[in-house]
């Protein structure tokens, strides 16, 4: 509802950033820095003490997070902040989505949990454990409130669960380009290709593809056949290293954007 | 590949809360379960090493100097401790071991805390010669260096985990990213009955054999003249709660068997430092399973506390969420201080060192059977023999 039209705009590149990451100034920041940027979506990680399908780059993000004693509860203020100071200049050009863990949603009340994305203005939520079976009706929930529920397609995911998939997600696919964890990979598995055809032949919603995409040449690649690319690990890494984080983004956003390079 | 499914009989608790990068190869490994659990020669092959290597069928033992210390009921103790590798975790192993080798998979990964599991885990691999690497924290790594070069010497390989709190918990993350990355060659051992579906299932399926056993057993060593055999009360500790479901499974059906399961409150459940999921925990999800779980208030997951190593887990088996729920099961909490002092009352009383998880539900036993009559009767689980503790019990009581 608010993420598929972005995509008929052209390839998005979505970068992820986790929350609070130094700390939730510095995110609101970089929400700022992405607004004034030809990005159009961004993945925001709420932190997590068990980040189950994330590798040592973004599990080591969440834990400075926490250490700031970041929640659920302040990202979403943030969030509302954000979109107030940067609404004040006419329709905020940046969707954010929230990747977390479903413990998390779970914890925080499945009602009241989409009422309030909706209320901060969060276009799409991503629980990467969230069962296809939805025990506790979250899409709908998510639906009524108009916020997205983006869902994830694996290489391994047999065609008749992509079609089940499809047909309960929204915005848009988030593509696994390969098996295990997130971090940087030396190249885009061929596989991702086969997975985005698969997802084409079922279903019109965009597909994105993440996991181990760390370098310009993976998202030219990945361009080439999907509606966008997700860049998690690369970019958290970079800023965590980076002296001037602001600028190192600001770069970031005009380099890595094949589109713009 | 069958698309066979095994029935969850715990529901809402358990699920598979998984990314979708592991889905595929659960799937894998339900058919492959599915297929095996009531194969003839699956079971032919399992009871053979069950019985010839780990020493099966354990001892009901009638512990005639506790029941008489303790003044009330008649207390007997199903001896998994006199399992091969000492304790009753190698049922698990050798169990999910044979199911490895059908599904021809070569590389075996599993968590340790302390190290009994990673023990037994390594102790099969070793056995059956296939490569063995284990999850431990850091943490658990410096506290438990024996059971470390126990593994080694086993021919394991221990990787140290420097993420979160370095724990019992960060290890099975670490492990359950592991099988994430290596779905073709791998399979993972899980230690007890926690994880996604059907893992929660299948461990309790190879634990029964405590509760099997422990049935007939009594049956026979309380067949009178007088007829039937009252009822008995079986006790046991819960971490993750398999050999306490391993226990209690076969009892289910028979409504006058009452059930306790003993879990660690470390430092008292009023503080912070404990391990009583059930006792204090929220419903939750951990490591792709739906249970009570200790969280702060705002849903990350807390760090367990107890003496013993194999109680200090945040989580807890979901089926034993659906048995306090459904109040089948009564849950209660035994303190370090409690199970020290149970420690030291079978050692001296039996002649029998318990492990220090063991010994909380001693401790329970302890409280309530001197107010039973010496007509009632008792099954307590010793899950695990105290040797490996006896280093650690040293320093509290010196």
């Amino acid at each position: 509802m608010n993420l598929e039209p972005i995509f008929k705009t052209g390839k998005q590149l979505i970068p992820y950033l986790t929350a609070g990451d130094p700390d939730l100034a510095t995110t609101k920041e970089y929400l700022k820095i992405l607004a004034d940027s030809p990005v159009k979506i961004v993945e925001l990680g709420i932190p997590f003490s068990d980040p189950l399908a994330d590798g040592p780059v973004i599990q080591a993000s969440h834990q400075r997070a926490l250490r700031q004693n970041v929640t659920l509860q302040k990202v979403l203020e943030m969030v509302r902040v954000f979109r107030t100071e940067v609404g004040a200049r006419g329709p905020v050009p940046l969707q954010i989505v929230f990747m977390l863990d479903y413990n998390l949603i779970y914890h925080y009340g499945i009602e009241p949990f989409a009422k309030d994305c909706a209320g901060a203005g969060v276009a799409g939520v991503l629980a990467p454990n969230l069962p296809l079976e939805d025990p506790d009706g979250l899409r709908k929930k998510l639906e009524n409130a108009g916020v997205d529920l983006i869902r994830l397609v694996s290489s391994s995911t047999p065609p008749e669960r992509v079609k089940r998939i499809c047909e309960n997600s929204s915005g848009f696919i988030y593509v696994l380009s390969t098996h295990g964890v997130t971090g940087a990979r030396a190249s885009v598995d061929s596989s991702a290709k086969a997975t985005v055809d698969r997802i084409r032949a079922v279903s019109k919603l965009p597909a994105a593809v993440g996991f181990g995409i760390s370098k310009l040449e993976h998202v030219r690649d990945v361009f080439s056949y999907a509606d966008g690319a997700i860049v998690g690990s690369a970019l958290v890494k970079a800023l965590d290293e980076s002296v001037d984080k602001a600028m190192s983004l600001k770069q970031w956003t005009k380099h890595f954007n094949p589109d713009y390079s | 590949m069958s698309k066979a499914k095994i029935e969850e009989t715990f529901n809402p608790f358990g699920g598979q809360y998984i990314p979708e990068t592991l889905q595929a190869t659960i799937d894998e490994l339900e058919a492959a379960y599915a297929q095996f659990r009531n194969d003839p020669d699956f079971h032919k092959d399992l009871h053979y090493w069950l019985t010839q290597y780990s020493g099966r069928p354990t001892p009901l033992y009638e512990a005639g100097q506790l029941s008489k210390k303790l003044g009330g009921a008649k207390i007997y103790l199903k001896r998994e401790d006199l399992n091969h590798t000492g304790a009753h975790k190698i049922n698990n192993t050798l169990g999910q071991i044979l199911l490895a080798r059908r599904m021809g998979k070569r590389r075996i990964i599993a968590e340790t805390g302390a190290g009994q599991h990673g023990v037994a885990t390594a102790t099969v691999c070793a056995l059956f010669g296939l490569e063995c690497i284990v999850y431990m924290g850091e943490e658990d790594t410096k506290r438990q260096a024996l059971n470390v070069f126990r593994m080694e010497l086993l021919g394991a390989q221990v990787v140290p985990v420097t993420s979160g709190t370095c724990t019992l918990k960060d290890a099975t993350s670490e492990a359950i990213r592991d099988w994430m990355g290596h779905p073709h060659d791998t399979f993972y051992i899980i230690g007890s009955v926690v994880g996604p579906h059907p893992y929660p299932t299948m461990v309790r399926d190879f634990q029964a054999v405590i509760g099997r056993e422990a049935k007939a057993q009594y049956a026979t060593a309380e067949k009178s003249a007088h007829g039937a055999p009252s009822a008995p009360t079986l006790v046991a500790c819960v971490g993750g709660g398999s050999n306490a479901i391993g226990l209690f499974y076969p009892f289910l059906d028979d409504p006058k068997v009452k059930m306790i399961g003993v879990e660690a409150a470390g430092e008292g459940v009023g503080t912070e430092r404990h391990a009583a999921s059930l006792t204090k925990g929220k419903k939750g999800i951990l490591h792709g399973s739906f249970s009570y779980l200790l969280q702060t208030p705002d849903g990350q997951v807390k760090e367990a506390h107890s003496i013993s190593a194999g109680l200090d887990y945040p989580g807890v088996g979901p089926e034993h969420a659906f048995l306090k729920d459904n109040g089948r099961v009564q849950y209660v909490s035994i303190t370090d201080a409690e199970a020290l002092e149970a420690f030291q009352l079978l050692a001296k009383t039996e002649g029998i060192i318990p492990a220090l998880e063991s010994a909380h539900a001693i401790a329970h036993v302890a409280k309530i059977a001197p107010r039973m009559s010496k007509a009632e009767r008792m099954i307590v689980c010793l899950s695990g023999r105290g040797d490996k503790d006896v280093a650690h019990v040293q320093k509290f009581l010196a």
